[in-house]
Order: structure tokens, then C-alpha cells, then sequence
């Protein structure tokens, strides 16, 4: 494919003039404003009248009934064109013509739906009740879309047009159900955003008890990516006689059938590099596919393994078979998975007060034909956020919600070993890689491996640590009061020990207003205002921010790390007009150098904004919910937290079409970057990496037939995995790659290095949690086995001991449910 | 085979109509919720997001500035009524973005004859059409004249002529100037999908363009 004209296409539909709106438009809008405003989120569909708006006053109810009417009939059709919406998956390229011309004569395919009809189906608009028509059951497709080049009034037509919109998506394509809103008492909602300012609820019975507070929701994914706005550059582009001429070769082109293994060379030129209107040189890592046979080998490490641990872990027992009953239910282990029961809502009683936590799920990532894409991309930081959400479940006796389990972040919750321990790192090295795989214990197939990519930053001796210049921002509101603020003040007694004499710390606290209690340089006043601290009042996180970044930059110092942590139970929300002032302000302090770590703790822990901040500050977030916890994060990590070794971290895996068919990555869904983008240096946001901080990504692969019936060359690859990242300061830009070789594969489970095993069982305890189609029927019971197998080989260390202990808890609760 | 559409469950939101991103939005959004202070917050809202609501609805129409005006009303008229709706899962600006495209595409669709001014199309429930003539369609224009933008013109004719996942997505990455993974969040699939409907798209529309001259 003719990437250029794609590219072109692309900034022509960027440069499309658009002009400023008439200044009396924003009045007329306003204007259109109603009396009453319906509340937003009542609707449940498939939910009787659970949902009720907490303010009903009869008027409103009226005025909305009129309201529906007279907004029903563009709704509906709005709705109807939602029925539309049904996946383009089938669509064919090569006919795109007809498609054109069918379209464009734009027959009304849409019937003018009268008033009554609306009435009819539209009453239940803003009236809290399941819509119009019976839901439909979800697990019955709808009639499936043609694989058509036909026109859109007949996709209209063929799908029914008074089912629900979302059912009839869900059922072709299984996505979200837009609609699906859990039964929630809005009051209740409303209280539990002003938790700050309401009285607390005493987090009674100490610490560890199973209270029925449920965990804290895990941190949340990183925020999206800030993709630039396409640019209104002058277009140098083609005259559009090129544009026609142009388009008319690659026109033959366009309409290629999906390019089986045996031809890399077409399935490389599928590498689309269209671009955003930047003009630079945007270079999808290689055009052909990976032949040179130089080993570059990373360490691979094969631990002697224990050859009678089984080498698949087969389903088996009760519970195995209920859910390999319900795998059965679809035949192709990557056929969608059907939302058959509603999520688990997670509701906490607090004194009173009902909060249902809910947890954004990015998905779950599908196999991906390496013929079609062979790159994998995904930015390189990663909080561990989920594993501790996971752990709290299970000790108060549940299952999290699956939303809540993060592959990536159980998997790198643990320390594998550390390829620097032997060999320290060479000057001007900041990365290793230990890359190696074996036969998948949960594969389908005999082709099926796990590969593991542990990419490892050098660790910096705790006497080597540039100076930090740490400012300290502690939530002194309310809700602190009890187990948080101790556990902050625990935090920072460990901190202060820990200190290098050349670190300067300050503290300011912050409830209502915020306060200096230790200014730069001053131990006395920190360690005695650690002890000061209380808990009192509003949680005003904007004035401590605010202060806190005023500190740091009057005594920002070049050449140290300049830091900012804040550590609070949550803010619900950041200064009184919005969190934009105090956003900008972090990001620009960002960009100058100070980084924002933010560090949530308690039970109650509301990581929303704490996340965002951290994000927005190039920082990390970590969460402390325990002693032992803030010990990790204040003394054994604390080089970590502090000196960051790498900036705007991102890794693209690439995959040899010709052995490997198919491949997955476990996780990382909301990390991902897009592949064209993976040498955008300044508009992606990737990771920032702490010195001897380890980030490991497993890959599930199907290796062509070929490749397993006759013994690969050791020799040959499998993949390239390549780094990109920033010296920290504004430094250059690097890249280093690795290759992955068939050699580094173990032939058998058992003789996989025990980190592989590891980093499989925390995997699969994931994927199983989550629901995921790729667990492919494992129950928790069939983990118990191969969990204390893997803790066996890692005596002494307590992070596997607790997984294995904590599979066993998780199975035993799912064999109650 | 294709790649399958990574599947996106539903989720259980903290409080529901509140969005994820766009912590202004989200407290606008509360603010609705709540017993006082709505107006205002409406107005807010709206001031946020209405000139890229207008841009949008510029840019599809072809830099008709009135229709878009006119549009970007009925979009916002809309967006009220249906409010109950939002769940608060993407933001609330792509999900005005999509109530826009919608309206849009509404009044594309409507049947493309002169309105005589004595007999509006009122049977139906919608609004009847501007006196003046001023119905977008995606078909060329009659007086060739007014598509003095050319390459531009026939590139929105040919968008808009797009299946329609692929055309709400393209409108959206580059009209609407939402970001991917906020189009991801809309549609329930991920950012990668996204990513590959876009691809498919300017494919298409290369094509297309050579077939529109």
C-alpha cells in the first residue's frame, strides 16, 4: 500500500477549513437551555425502575415528557443510527464504489417516525425505566450484518429497528453495552463525592479486619495519550490530477486478500505510516521481515526447572469442568465473550453511606494475525496498583470485579531476577532485556508458546543517588484521620532514615488552606513536624500543591531530582474552579524537571485524580495499604521512586510473520500506543522508568506449522523487541533492540526459567480473574498446583508465597460462589 | 482471518454520569446532578464545547455557516433530552460529539426536494427545513461553483459516504478532533481498533476520491 497518499488523505481531512461560529449562536444555545435539566445517567436499561432520579417534582416530569417529544424524534433516529453501528469487520475494500454511489443518493432509508410513535416508544426517556421495547437477551445475535458493500439504507433496514440499539450491538460485535449503568442510588453517589466534606465514617475495627468495606478501587489506567490535534499546515500536497493519478495505481493495490505467512514482503508494506500532519519522518521499524541470522541474544536464563512439573496444567476437577462447561459455550476460544451476568458491583457501607467503586475496563486483547500487523506497541511504565486491589479482595473473602485486574500489573508485582546482579551496567547502558519462552501451559495447541520479555533499568547504588530535592505534600484533611495518617506518618520516619545527606526535603501540609512545616534543608523541623502531624477539617489539595510547587521551584537544583510527592487518601476533586490551574502548573513544572509522585493510602482510597495527577507530572503512582508496603516504597524502592533513568519509555515488539502466525500480548490494553507512533518523541505519553525498576510483558504466540513439526534453527528469530526512551534532563533520545531467537525457547514447561513460571501463574491468575476468553476454561483450583510449585522454587520470598497462598483463598472463594 | 475486535465489557462506574476524563466535565456533570447550580453548569458545559461542536458541524456541511449554526442547536437541544442517557463513560464532549454527527447526518438523510415554504415537512416531527434551500447532502452540489474547494469538497463527499463506523470515526479523529482513545471509549472498543478503522478508512478514501472526480 501507497502510504504517502494515505498520509495525504489524511492531512487533507485535517486542513479542512473550519470557521469561528456566530457570536450570537452560544446565546441561542443557552437559551435552548431547559427549565429543568433531566439527570444525567438515569437510564438503565433492563433495570425496572430501580434508578430513580433523586428529584422528581412532578412538573419535571411533564416538561420532560415534552421535552422527549420534541427531542425524541431526532433521538430516535439518533438511536437508530447507533442500530447502524454494527461492526465493519466483514466489509470488503474492493468495492467501495458502489458503496459510494448506493450512499450517496441518500434515500431516506430512515422512516419519519410520527408523534405518537415516539410517545409511544419514548415516554421511558429521563423516567429512569428500561427503554422502549424488551431488552433484548443478550446472548442471541441479532441478525448478523451482511457482509455487503450494499448501501446503508439497507443495513438500516435489516436490523430491526425497535430492538435496543445497544443489545443489537453488543450481540454483533461484542462491546460495551452503552447503557448499562449499574442500579445506583444517585443520592447515595452524591454524598459519596463529598466525602471530604461530609463527616467521615469512622474506618472502624482496625486496619486488617474484613470489614464490609470493600477495597479501594485499583489505580486506574493512565490516561489516554495526548495525541495532537491535527496541524493546519499549509498542505504542500499533491494537485489533485496527482492525487487522481496517484490513486489510480494504487488503486489495484487497495484490494489485497489477507497475505498469508508466505509473504512477508506484502504483509510489510501493510505498515501504514499515515501521520497527523507532522512532517516527521515517521519510520515504522522495518520493511522486511527479520532474516539475518546474527544472535544477538540477551541473557536468556533457563533455571534447572522441575521436570515433574506438569507440562500443561489441564483443567480438571468440579469447578474446572463448570467452567470448561461454560468455555464450551463458545467453541473458539477467541470467539467474543458474551456478557451474560452484569458486572459485579462493588458497594462499600460506610456509616450509612453506600459508594459503588467501579473500575474502567480497557478490554481484553485479542490474537492478532501477524500477517496483518505484526507490531506490538505500548508505552513502558507500570503501576502495581491492581495486585494490591486483588490481594484486598481476597482477603476480605471476594473475587474483584474483573475490570479491576490488570494483567501487566500482577505480572510485574513481583521482582524477577535482576540481569545486572552479575554484570554491572556499562557505561551509557540503561536498559537490559532477558528474553526467552517455552511451551504455553494453557495453549490450545501444540504451536502455542509464552514468551517473556523482562526489560530491566540499571539500577543506581543508594550512595550513588543524584541529591534529591523532595518536597512533601501531605493530605492533613479529615478523612485522614486514624490508619491513613499513620501510615503516612510511618512512611515518613522510614523516609527520613533513609535520606542521603545530600537530600533536602521539605513539608507542607494541607486541610483547609495549606502550611509550610519544613522548608528545605530543615531535619529538625521534619522530623518533628512528622510527629505534629493531625488530621483536621477540608481537604484543600490545590493550595497544597500549589504551595508545595512553590517550594520546589525556589529551591529547584540541576543535576538532582527534583521531586514532589503527594500523599493522600484521595482527593475527590482539586481547587474550587477545577483542576486545570493546578494541572498546567504540574505539567510545566514537569517539563522543567520536577516530577510529581503521588501515593495513595487507606481504604478508601480514591486513586481517580491522584493518578491524573501523577501522570500529568511524569510521575508514578503507587498505593499503600499496608506497613510493609510503605516500607517498600519509602526505603528497599526508594532510589527507584527517586531517580528516574529513563523518560518517555516505550517498547515495540516485532514479530516474524513467517514463524510466527498469531500473537498476543497479556495486557498492557491501556498502554498501548499506536505502532506508526512508537518514534513520536514528544507527542506520545510513555513511561518514566526508576533506576533498577523491571518491567516484564508476556506474549502468548502460535508458531506457523512449520515452525513446529520440523525443529526450528536455533538461530532463527521470532521477534525484535526495541526500546525507545529519553535520558532523563532533556537528553537525547536512544533506541536498543534485542532479538528473541528460537534457541531461547525452552522445549518443555519444566525446563522454562522459574521467572517464566512465575510471571505465567501470576498471568493466568489474572486472566482467569478477569474473565478472560484466553483463560480457555482454567479454574482457580488448577492454579493452587502450579502456584505452590513456582513458590517452592522462590524460598524466601515472601511476594510469591503470599501469590500462592492467595490462589488458594481466591480458589476456595470461587468454589463457594 | 481478522484480528477480532477486542471485546470492552461492561463496567461498573464510581458514580455513573460522572466521565472518567475531563475532571471540569465531570464536576459540571455532578453539578447537574445536584439541587442547585445547574444552569450554570449547563452553561458551562456549553461554553466548552460549543465552538468545537460548530467546527465539526462546519466541516461536515462544507462551510454551510448557517446549517452548521442550526445544527449545532438541535445538537445541544439534544443533548439535554437525552442526558439521562450519558452514562458518563467517555466524555461528555465526544458524547455531544456524536449526538452532532448524528444530527448531521439526520438532516442529510431528509428527502433532498425544495421545501415550498407553504407546506413544511411537519407531518414528520422534525423541525421543518430553513426556508432558504439549505439542506446539506453529501451528493455534489448543483452549482459547481460553490465547490470551489475541490479536493476538499469531494474529500468530505467521499467521508461522508464512508460505512458508517468508519465514517464516525474518521469525522470524529478529524473533525470533531477528538482523541482516540476518547473514540475508543464511545464506540467500546479499544484504541488499537480505532486505530485500524482509520487505516481502512484512508485507504478507502484514496480510493474514493478517484472515483468522485
Amino acid at each position: 500500500m501507497n502510504a504517502r497518499n494515505e498520509r495525504e488523505v489524511a492531512r487533507h481531512l485535517a486542513d479542512m477549513p473550519s470557521a469561528e461560529p456566530p457570536a450570537e449562536l452560544l446565546a441561542r444555545i443557552k437559551a435552548d437551555i431547559p427549565e429543568e435539566l433531566p439527570v444525567p445517567g438515569t437510564r438503565a436499561p433492563g433495570s425496572e425502575s430501580n434508578v430513580v432520579p433523586f428529584r422528581l417534582p412532578r412538573t419535571w416530569l411533564a416538561a420532560a415528557a415534552v421535552v422527549v417529544m420534541l427531542g425524541g424524534g431526532g433521538l430516535l433516529t439518533w438511536r437508530l443510527t447507533q442500530v447502524v453501528d454494527s461492526p465493519e469487520m466483514a466489509m470488503e475494500m474492493s468495492d467501495p464504489v458502489a458503496q459510494q454511489e448506493a450512499v450517496s443518493e441518500a434515500a431516506p432509508a430512515v422512516p419519519e417516525r410520527r408523534l405518537g410513535d415516539e410517545a409511544r416508544d419514548e415516554t421511558t426517556l429521563g423516567a429512569g425505566e428500561a427503554e422502549g421495547g424488551e431488552r433484548r437477551r443478550l446472548d442471541e445475535p441479532a441478525d448478523p450484518p451482511r457482509r455487503t458493500e450494499g448501501a446503508l439504507s439497507e443495513r438500516q433496514q435489516e436490523q430491526p429497528l425497535g430492538g435496543d440499539a445497544e443489545s443489537d450491538r453488543v450481540a454483533n460485535e461484542p462491546a460495551a453495552v452503552f447503557y448499562d449503568s449499574p442500579d445506583t442510588l444517585p443520592e447515595a453517589n452524591a454524598n459519596a463525592r463529598d466525602l471530604d466534606e461530609q463527616e467521615q465514617p469512622p474506618i472502624a475495627r482496625g486496619f486488617e479486619s474484613s470489614l464490609q468495606m470493600a477495597p479501594p478501587p485499583p489505580p486506574p489506567p493512565r490516561s489516554q495519550r495526548a495525541i495532537p490535534k491535527p496541524q493546519t499546515a499549509a498542505p504542500a500536497g499533491p494537485t489533485p490530477e496527482e492525487l487522481n493519478r496517484a490513486v489510480a495505481e494504487r488503486r489495484r493495490q487497495v484490494a489485497i486478500p489477507d497475505p498469508t505467512p508466505d509473504e512477508p514482503e506484502a504483509a510489510a508494506t501493510d505498515d501504514l505510516e499515515y501521520s497527523d500532519g507532522f512532517d516527521e519522518e515517521i519510520m515504522v521499524s522495518g520493511s522486511a521481515p527479520i532474516i539475518d541470522t546474527t544472535s544477538t541474544t540477551g541473557g536468556a536464563t533457563f533455571g534447572q526447572g522441575d521436570d515433574s512439573v506438569p507440562t500443561r496444567w489441564h483443567p480438571s476437577g468440579r469447578s474446572a469442568r463448570r467452567s470448561q462447561a461454560k468455555a464450551k459455550e463458545e467453541p473458539d476460544a477467541d470467539a467474543a465473550r458474551q456478557i451474560e451476568e452484569p458486572v459485579e458491583e462493588v458497594e462499600i457501607e460506610a456509616g450509612g453511606l453506600t459508594a459503588a467503586y467501579g473500575f474502567r475496563d480497557w478490554g481484553v486483547s485479542p490474537f492478532v494475525d501477524s500477517s496483518e500487523d505484526r507490531l506490538s506497541t505500548f508505552g513502558l511504565d507500570v503501576d502495581t496498583g491492581a495486585y494490591t486491589v486483588l490481594r484486598r479482595y481476597v482477603d476480605d473473602g471476594r473475587l474483584p470485579p474483573p475490570a479491576a485486574v490488570r494483567v501487566e500489573e500482577i505480572v510485574n508485582w513481583f521482582t524477577y531476577s535482576d540481569p545486572f546482579a552479575e554484570r554491572p551496567a556499562r557505561a551509557g547502558e540503561t536498559f537490559r532485556v532477558i528474553a526467552d519462552g517455552a511451551p504455553s501451559p494453557v495453549g490450545p495447541g501444540a504451536g502455542h508458546r509464552l514468551l517473556r520479555f523482562q526489560v530491566a533499568a540499571r539500577p543506581v547504588a543508594e550512595a550513588d543517588r543524584k541529591p534529591a530535592v523532595l518536597t512533601l505534600v501531605v493530605d492533613n484533611s479529615g478523612s485522614m484521620e486514624g490508619e491513613n495518617l499513620e501510615l503516612v506518618r510511618a512512611g515518613l520516619r522510614r523516609l527520613v532514615d533513609n535520606l542521603n545527606p545530600g537530600d533536602r526535603v521539605a513539608l507542607v501540609g494541607f486541610s483547609d488552606d495549606a502550611w509550610v512545616v519544613a522548608s528545605h534543608g530543615d531535619r529538625k523541623a521534619l522530623s518533628n513536624g512528622i510527629e505534629a502531624m493531625e488530621a483536621t477539617n477540608g481537604t484543600n489539595a490545590e493550595a497544597g500543591l500549589k504551595l508545595g510547587y512553590e517550594l520546589a521551584e525556589e529551591s529547584f537544583r540541576d543535576g538532582c531530582s527534583n521531586r514532589v510527592i503527594l500523599l493522600s487518601d484521595g482527593v475527590a476533586n482539586v481547587g474550587a474552579t477545577g483542576p486545570e490551574a493546578i494541572l498546567a502548573r504540574i505539567g510545566q513544572a514537569a517539563n522543567r524537571g520536577i516530577e510529581l509522585t503521588t501515593v495513595g493510602v487507606g481504604m478508601n482510597y480514591n486513586d481517580e485524580m491522584l493518578e491524573q495527577l501523577a501522570d500529568r507530572g511524569d510521575g508514578r503512582y503507587a498505593y499503600v495499604d499496608r506497613p510493609e508496603e510503605s516500607e517498600r516504597l519509602f526505603v528497599e524502592e526508594l532510589t527507584g521512586t527517586l531517580e528516574t533513568v529513563a523518560e518517555e519509555a516505550r517498547v515495540q515488539v516485532e514479530f516474524d510473520a513467517r514463524s510466527v502466525v498469531r500473537w498476543r500480548l497479556l495486557g498492557y490494553e491501556n498502554r498501548d500506543i499506536a505502532d506508526e507512533r512508537f518514534r513520536h518523541d514528544h507527542s506520545v505519553d510513555a513511561g518514566e522508568v526508576g533506576a533498577g525498576q523491571q518491567v516484564t510483558a508476556l506474549y502468548e504466540i502460535e508458531l506457523a506449522d512449520d515452525a513446529v513439526a520440523a525443529e526450528l534453527p536455533a538461530d532463527r528469530p521470532l521477534a525484535e523487541i526495541k526500546l525507545r526512551w529519553r535520558e532523563p534532563f532533556g537528553g537525547e533520545f536512544q533506541e536498543s533492540s534485542q532479538r528473541l531467537l528460537a534457541g531461547d525457547l525452552a522445549s518443555s514447561w519444566g525446563g522454562a526459567s522459574r521467572d517464566l513460571r512465575l510471571a505465567a501463574v501470576a498471568a493466568e491468575l489474572a486472566e482467569v480473574l478477569r474473565d478472560s476468553p484466553h483463560a480457555r476454561g482454567m479454574g482457580l483450583s488448577q492454579l493452587v498446583g502450579p502456584a505452590k510449585a513456582v513458590a517452592a522454587e522462590f524460598p524466601g520470598d515472601a511476594k510469591v508465597a503470599e501469590l500462592a497462598e492467595m490462589v488458594e483463598k481466591a480458589a476456595a472463594i470461587a468454589r463457594e460462589e | 482471518m481478522n484480528a477480532l475486535e477486542p471485546i470492552a465489557r461492561t463496567q461498573t462506574m464510581a458514580r455513573p454520569w460522572l466521565p472518567n476524563r475531563g475532571r471540569h466535565e465531570k464536576r459540571l456533570l455532578a453539578a447537574l446532578s445536584g439541587a442547585s447550580g445547574e444552569r450554570r453548569a449547563a452553561e458551562e458545559l456549553v461554553e466548552s464545547t460549543w465552538r468545537q461542536t460548530y467546527a465539526a458541524l462546519f466541516r461536515m456541511t462544507g462551510g454551510d455557516a448557517e446549517l452548521a449554526a442550526d445544527l449545532t442547536q438541535e445538537a445541544y437541544r439534544k443533548a439535554w433530552a437525552a442526558l439521562p442517557g450519558f452514562d458518563g463513560r467517555a466524555r461528555f464532549s465526544t458524547w455531544l460529539y456524536r449526538i452532532a454527527y448524528t444530527t448531521f447526518l439526520n438532516h442529510a438523510r431528509r428527502p433532498r426536494r425544495v421545501v415550498p415554504l407553504e407546506s413544511p415537512l411537519a407531518a414528520d416531527g422534525e423541525d421543518p427545513p430553513p426556508a432558504e434551500e439549505a439542506i446539506a447532502d453529501p451528493a455534489p452540489p448543483v452549482d459547481e461553483a460553490l465547490a470551489a474547494q475541490g479536493t476538499h469538497d469531494r474529500l468530505r463527499r467521499a467521508v461522508l459516504a464512508l460505512p458508517e463506523e468508519l465514517r464516525f470515526t474518521v469525522t470524529a479523529r478529524f473533525w470533531g478532533d477528538l482523541p482516540v482513545p476518547e473514540i475508543a471509549t464511545q464506540e467500546g472498543v479499544t484504541g488499537a481498533a480505532i486505530r485500524k478503522r482509520l487505516k481502512k478508512a484512508m485507504a478507502l478514501l484514496a480510493v474514493g476520491l478517484e472515483e468522485q472526480s
